[in-house]
């Protein structure tokens, strides 16, 4: 009896709570008044808040930043740190001569520990890589029962011994669950005390072990890929949320409850923090606002109604309308950045949807590594920057996702107090992509939920642009289009050394603000595919599925208050 | 035992005599407390009616442990590779025992510390297998990879613990099993019904505090 190949998502559980988490997370911190950032994956002005003050700003003996409104805008170019007496005067007011200049010293955050004053612990980091990979091993085995699991070192020899190849599991398992499990990876390192760079490798190494070691099944080079990048960009931003959750400073009940959501969030920091007992340890924040509470984290969800056509165009006789919520999330405030470290500035996006085939349908998100200057004055910004991107589309229609590099060009300008127009384009590359298929081997097997491949996997080279105009931060015009050519390196049937995919997405939308919290919007979109194949018996295939959202806006905080 | 050997066994055992003199004389440690991890490779045997159908092999593993004076708690995993006797010998056995462990240290401030380990076991015993698809079943049976068997046993483990650094330590230790397992049906592939056993080896680890 020969037993099919397949892999079950022991993080499936881990990720619903960290997507349920998030709106919460963002509500947390963008509810801050002043902590103003880019509305709906847009930038901001260059007259906007750049950070505000801390939560607890205030607390005896405890360095803290004053808000932007009166610090930045009195033209210092660095936040300063402050600090106030240990005992305030009784009516709160503080004199400059009661506040002590830390200057700028006491930001430089030491060669030895990080913002968070985490040393360095490699071996704490590898430990619980591999702890991962056994919990999630465990959960294979025990809970799921999944017939991969059976490892012993027999197994890990003989997977070395095969080396790489690609596997057939499902396109959610691969471009979703894996860049979750190297998020885990990734932040067993980054809450070690080490940075973006430095945790690479840790991820990179979880996602090595896992594959020769945490299953039976031969080790995948796309798994490979998707979880050493996919999990050190999901990794970085549950980093960066999970610190506008954490007060090193609270105590009791509140500063629980902060640990368990920061856990949720994100499970290699807080088990990390549980272990070494700085979960229940009393200290200092970090005084950068960019390693604690973000320069503005930002939250608009939209929610309304989507149709997408099944076929060349939308029928309204034949196409249902369902519902969609979604979560658009901006970290950091790009035009306005006071240092350049990766992820200081990044978007993502999150859907829901009801009546597809799974209700996460989309997430998708963009992280800068670094950016260039390349002028400003007062009404116009231009930034090149070098970005991370992650893409997961999953719906009725079509399959699409990645692990990118772009550069991306970056234009902010100011037409009016009200009004801005941001325009972005970029070129990137897919490392590691997958676009669905016809030509592959359907193969449901009751009771087992993974399925023989229905797409491709492919490198290639994209370029996305976009032209918004917003108007009270929320965008009124929104014009974008992105292409992507996948050279299919693991195909269904052929091998896939022979075909090609033209991958298009078109948008167009329109919108209007209605207060300071809401809008209206409606959204046209098109996705086009043409797939090319050498083999003669295959013909070529061309897709084409419109989508129409009709959705209000709900924005967490005042988007006129950045 | 002849002469020669008798001398032999003398003098390997007096060369660890100075080692254990030096590890001894390094003066007392600080117990250290908390949580910490062990981890191992080893080999083990088979016997009993498990042992008949099957070999023993590599054996690895991984538990997080916390200390408390003289006691260790922890909960643990541990891997083993199997391997069915003929005519299925290219058959890999995975043998996964979760355990929950007590450890107890006589002298847990000594650079060489012996400690002796009691452990609750639920155990998975099972033929792999995915990893056996690649692979031509015996012509003359067929692959058993549907046997999958649970069971709990007790099992206990004796060693020492080797100071290296204020932080880390070497584990040598043995390892004595029972397997109580549901009962495995072999008998289409003539090898009969099988449920219990012995399982006895050796590993050699680390215990790290982070």
């Amino acid at each position: 009896m020969t037993m099919r190949k397949y892999r079950k998502e022991p993080f499936a559980v881990v990720a619903a709570l960290v997507l349920l988490a998030g709106p919460l997370t963002a509500q947390e911190s963008a509810a801050r008044p002043g902590e103003g950032s880019d509305p709906a994956s847009s930038f901001a002005p260059s007259n906007s808040v750049v950070f505000g003050g801390f939560e607890r700003a205030g607390t005896p003996g405890t360095p803290f930043a004053l808000p932007a409104s009166s610090v930045l805008l009195s033209g210092l170019a660095q936040p300063r740190v402050l600090r106030i007496p240990a005992n305030p005067p009784a009516d709160g007011d503080l004199g400059d001569e009661d506040i002590e200049d830390l200057g700028d010293d006491d930001q430089e955050v030491s060669q030895n520990v990080d913002a968070w004053g985490v040393a360095r612990n490699p071996g704490l980091a590898t430990t619980l890589v591999i702890l991962s990979n056994i919990a999630a091993n465990v959960v294979n085995e025990y809970v799921i029962q999944g017939d991969i699991s059976q490892i012993n070192p027999d197994s890990w020899w003989h997977n070395i011994k095969q080396g790489f190849s690609w596997d057939d599991n499902q396109f959610r398992t691969n471009f979703l669950s894996h860049p979750f499990q190297g998020s885990v990876y990734y932040n067993s390192a980054r809450a070690n005390g080490f940075n973006y760079w430095e945790s690479l490798p840790f991820t990179a190494l979880g996602s090595f072990t896992w594959e020769c070691c945490g299953e039976t099944h031969l080790m995948s080079i796309n798994d490979f890929g998707n979880t050493t990048l996919g999990g050190a960009m999901l990794g970085e931003m549950f980093y960066r949320l999970s610190s506008t959750i954490l007060d090193n400073e609270a105590t009791g009940s509140e500063r629980a409850w902060r640990e368990v959501g920061a856990g949720i969030f994100n499970p290699g920091r807080g088990t990390t923090r549980l272990i070494t007992g700085r979960a229940f340890e009393q200290g200092t924040n970090p005084t950068d606002p960019l390693d604690y509470r973000g320069s503005g984290v930002f939250n608009t969800f939209n929610f309304g109604f989507r149709m997408v056509g099944e076929g060349e165009s939308l029928d309204f006789s034949r196409d249902e309308a369902h519902l969609f919520i979604e979560m658009d999330l901006t970290y950091g405030n790009l035009f306005n950045m006071e240092r350049n470290k990766p992820f200081d500035f990044f978007t993502l996006t999150m859907q829901l949807n009801f009546r597809d085939k799974k209700a996460l349908g989309l997430i998708q998100g963009r992280g800068t590594l670094h950016n260039f200057d390349l002028g400003r004055s007062e009404t116009r910004q231009q930034l090149f920057s070098i970005a991370h991107y992650f893409d997961f589309i999953d719906n009725n229609a079509y399959e699409f996702g990645g692990q990118s590099v772009g550069f991306i060009y970056l234009s902010n300008w100011i037409r009016s107090p009200r009004t801005r127009i941001v325009v972005s384009a970029d070129i990137h590359a897919m490392l590691m992509g997958g676009i669905n298929t016809e030509y592959s081997e359907f193969a449901e097997i009751p009771g087992v939920r993974e399925r023989d491949r229905e797409y491709d996997f492919g490198s290639g080279f994209g370029s996305w642009l976009q032209f918004r105009v917003v108007r009270d931060g929320y965008q009124i015009v929104d014009l974008d289009y992105r292409v992507n050519w996948l050279h299919t390196l693991n195909g269904t049937n052929v091998g896939g050394q022979d075909t090609d995919h033209i991958i298009q997405q078109a948008t167009v939308r329109l919108g209007w603000p209605l207060g300071t919290s809401w809008g209206v919007a409606a959204e046209g979109s098109v996705f086009l595919r043409n797939s090319y194949y050498e083999e003669p018996e295959f013909e070529d295939i061309r897709q084409r599925n419109p989508e129409l959202k009709i959705f209000g806006s709900w924005t967490l905080g005042s988007r006129t208050a950045r | 035992m002849n002469r020669t050997q008798a001398c032999s066994l003398r003098r390997t055992t007096l060369s660890f005599v100075p080692l254990v003199l030096i590890l001894l004389a390094a003066g007392p440690l600080t117990a250290q407390q908390g949580i910490g991890f062990e981890s191992s490779f080893g080999y083990q045997s088979l016997s009993g009616e498990y042992g008949d159908v099957l070999k023993g092999g590599v054996d690895a593993e991984f538990a997080v442990v916390w200390t408390r004076t003289r006691f260790r708690y922890g909960i643990g995993i541990d891997w083993a590779s199997y391997h069915a006797e003929a005519p299925f010998e290219g058959e890999s056995w995975s043998n996964i025992v979760s355990y929950f462990g007590v450890t107890f240290f006589p002298w847990p401030e000594t650079r060489l510390r012996p400690f002796i380990q009691l452990r609750a076991e639920g155990r998975r015993l099972r033929p792999e297998g995915d990893h056996l698809t690649d692979e031509e079943p015996p012509e003359e049976g067929e692959n058993t990879s549907d046997i999958r068997v649970f069971g709990m046993a007790a099992g206990a483990v004796a060693g020492v613990e080797i100071g290296m650094t204020r932080r880390s330590w070497l584990r040598l230790a043995g390892y004595l099993g029972d397997i109580n397992t549901d009962e495995a049906e072999l008998g289409d592939i003539d090898l009969g019904t099988v449920d219990s056993g012995r399982v006895y080896g050796f590993r050699v680890g680390l215990f790290w505090i982070p």
